[in-house]
C-alpha cells in the first residue's frame, strides 16, 4: 500500500508538490507509488538553480535498475533549490520520498494553480 | 536507438504508423541486427574517463548513447529486441519488464536452451559504474548458467514505455573490459554455446512467436511513416549522431 499525504498535490506522472516554509515555494519530488514501481533508484538528473520551466516541462530524469523516466514539472515556476544530496545517495528517494528525497524546489509563477492538481483522493484513484 | 525512440513516441501518441493508412496498432516489436560492432551507453552511465574515443581498439566500432537505461553493452553478433507499449498497458514498468522477460524466457527454452530468470527479489541495485551490463544479471534478467543471456533496459518516453535489449547468439563482450577500467572478463551467456549451431531467423521466429503469445490480438508487419522518417532523421542529427550525447557524461 503506498503512502499518500493529504497535504500533497499530484500530477497524473507521479510527482507531488508540497509546501514550504516560504510563500509560493513548493518542493517537488517522486510519489511513494513512483518509488516503489521504479525500483531501487540509481541516479537522478536534476537542473541548475534559476531555470524556468513551463508546466510539464520535462525538468530531469531518473533512473532505477535500468529503467529511466522523465520528470516533469507540475507547474510553471522557478528552480529556487536543488537537492544535491541525491548526487551522493539517489537512494534517498525510495527511503523517504517526501522527505529528504525532493527534488527540486520551485517558487511558482501563480501559486493559485496548485488546485488545478491532483488531490492525495483523486491521486488515489489515478493509480488504482 | 533513433528508430526504436521514434517508434515510442508514436505509440505514446497514440501508435505507430502501419504506413498504409490502416487503422494503428497500440503496440510495436522490433528485431534488428547491427551492420558494425556497436557500443552503447546507458542513458545515465558515466563513461567519460573509463571509454576513451581516441582508443585504437574503436577504431572499427561504432559509439552510441541509448534512450534507456542500464550499462555498456557490445553490440555484434546479437539479435536486438525492441518493443513499445503505452505505459500502463501491461502494468507499469517493473510488471512490463517481467512480462517481457518472461515472454523472452519462453523463447529461447522454445529454441532448446536450459535458460531462467535470474531472481533475488532482494539484491540491491549496482550503481551505474559498475562496468558493462553483461558482466552482471539484474533482477528478472534472462540468465543460462548463472550468466546473462539477454541483456534489457527500459525508457519511459511520453506516456509510452520502451524496453530493448540484446539476444546474445554468440556475442564475446571482453572488448569492453578491454578497453574501460573493468579487470572483469565476464562473459555472457550465448545461444551459440547453449545449442550449437543457431539459425537467425529461428531465433526471430521464436521471438515473435512468444511476444505474440504474450500479447494476443491481431499482428501486422509495419512500415514507418512519412513522419516517423522525419523523426528518426532528427534524432539521429540532433541526439544519437552527436558527440554532446554520445560523451554527456
Amino acid at each position: 500500500m503506498s503512502d499518500i499525504p493529504v497535504d500533497l498535490y499530484y500530477t497524473e506522472e507521479h510527482e507531488y508538490l508540497k509546501a514550504t516554509n516560504e510563500d509560493g515555494v513548493y518542493a517537488v519530488g517522486i510519489t511513494d507509488y513512483a518509488q516503489g514501481e521504479l525500483g531501487d533508484v540509481v541516479f537522478v538528473e536534476l537542473p541548475d538553480g534559476g531555470t524556468h520551466f513551463g508546466q510539464m516541462d520535462v525538468f530531469g530524469t531518473i533512473e532505477a535498475v535500468k529503467a529511466v523516466s522523465d520528470l516533469y514539472c507540475p507547474l510553471e515556476g522557478e528552480i529556487v533549490a536543488v537537492n544535491d544530496e541525491l548526487d551522493d545517495d539517489p537512494s534517498i528517494v525510495n527511503s523517504d520520498p517526501y522527505g529528504a528525497g525532493w527534488m527540486i524546489k520551485l517558487k511558482l509563477a501563480d501559486p493559485s494553480e496548485v488546485s488545478s492538481l491532483l488531490s492525495a483522493d483523486g491521486y488515489e484513484e489515478h493509480i488504482g | 536507438m533513433a528508430a526504436d525512440h521514434t517508434l515510442a513516441h508514436s505509440v505514446a501518441q497514440g501508435g505507430p504508423s502501419s504506413g498504409k493508412g490502416s487503422a494503428a496498432p497500440p503496440a510495436v516489436l522490433r528485431l534488428y541486427t547491427w551492420k558494425r560492432p556497436t557500443i552503447s551507453f546507458g542513458r545515465n552511465e558515466p563513461v567519460l574517463g573509463v571509454y576513451s574515443p581516441d582508443s585504437d581498439q574503436l577504431r572499427n566500432i561504432d559509439l552510441v548513447r541509448r534512450p534507456t537505461g542500464g550499462r555498456a553493452v557490445l553490440h555484434d553478433e546479437e539479435l536486438t529486441y525492441a518493443v513499445a507499449v503505452p505505459s500502463r498497458a501491461l502494468g507499469g514498468a517493473r510488471e512490463t519488464y517481467r512480462v517481457l522477460n518472461h515472454a523472452l524466457l519462453n523463447a529461447v527454452r522454445s529454441l532448446g536452451t536450459v535458460a531462467d530468470i535470474h531472481g533475488d527479489p532482494n539484491e540491491r541495485a549496482l550503481p551505474l559504474s559498475a562496468g558493462p551490463c553483461f558482466q552482471s544479471p539484474a533482477e528478472g534478467e534472462v540468465i543460462a548458467n548463472g550468466r546473462k543471456l539477454i541483456g534489457s533496459a527500459q525508457a519511459r518516453i511520453g506516456g509510452a514505455l520502451l524496453q530493448h535489449g540484446s539476444i546474445m547468439i554468440s556475442g564475446d563482450q571482453t572488448l569492453l573490459s578491454t578497453i574501460g577500467l573493468s579487470t572483469s572478463h565476464h562473459q555472457p551467456a550465448t545461444l551459440s554455446e547453449q545449442i550449437g549451431e543457431v539459425d537467425m531467423e529461428r531465433v526471430v521466429d521464436a521471438v515473435v512467436g512468444s511476444m505474440k503469445k504474450c500479447f494476443g490480438g491481431g499482428w501486422a508487419e509495419g512500415e514507418y511513416s512519412a513522419d516517423e522518417k522525419r523523426m528518426c532523421t532528427q534524432l539521429v542529427e540532433s541526439r544519437y549522431a552527436a558527440d554532446q550525447w554520445t560523451w554527456r557524461r
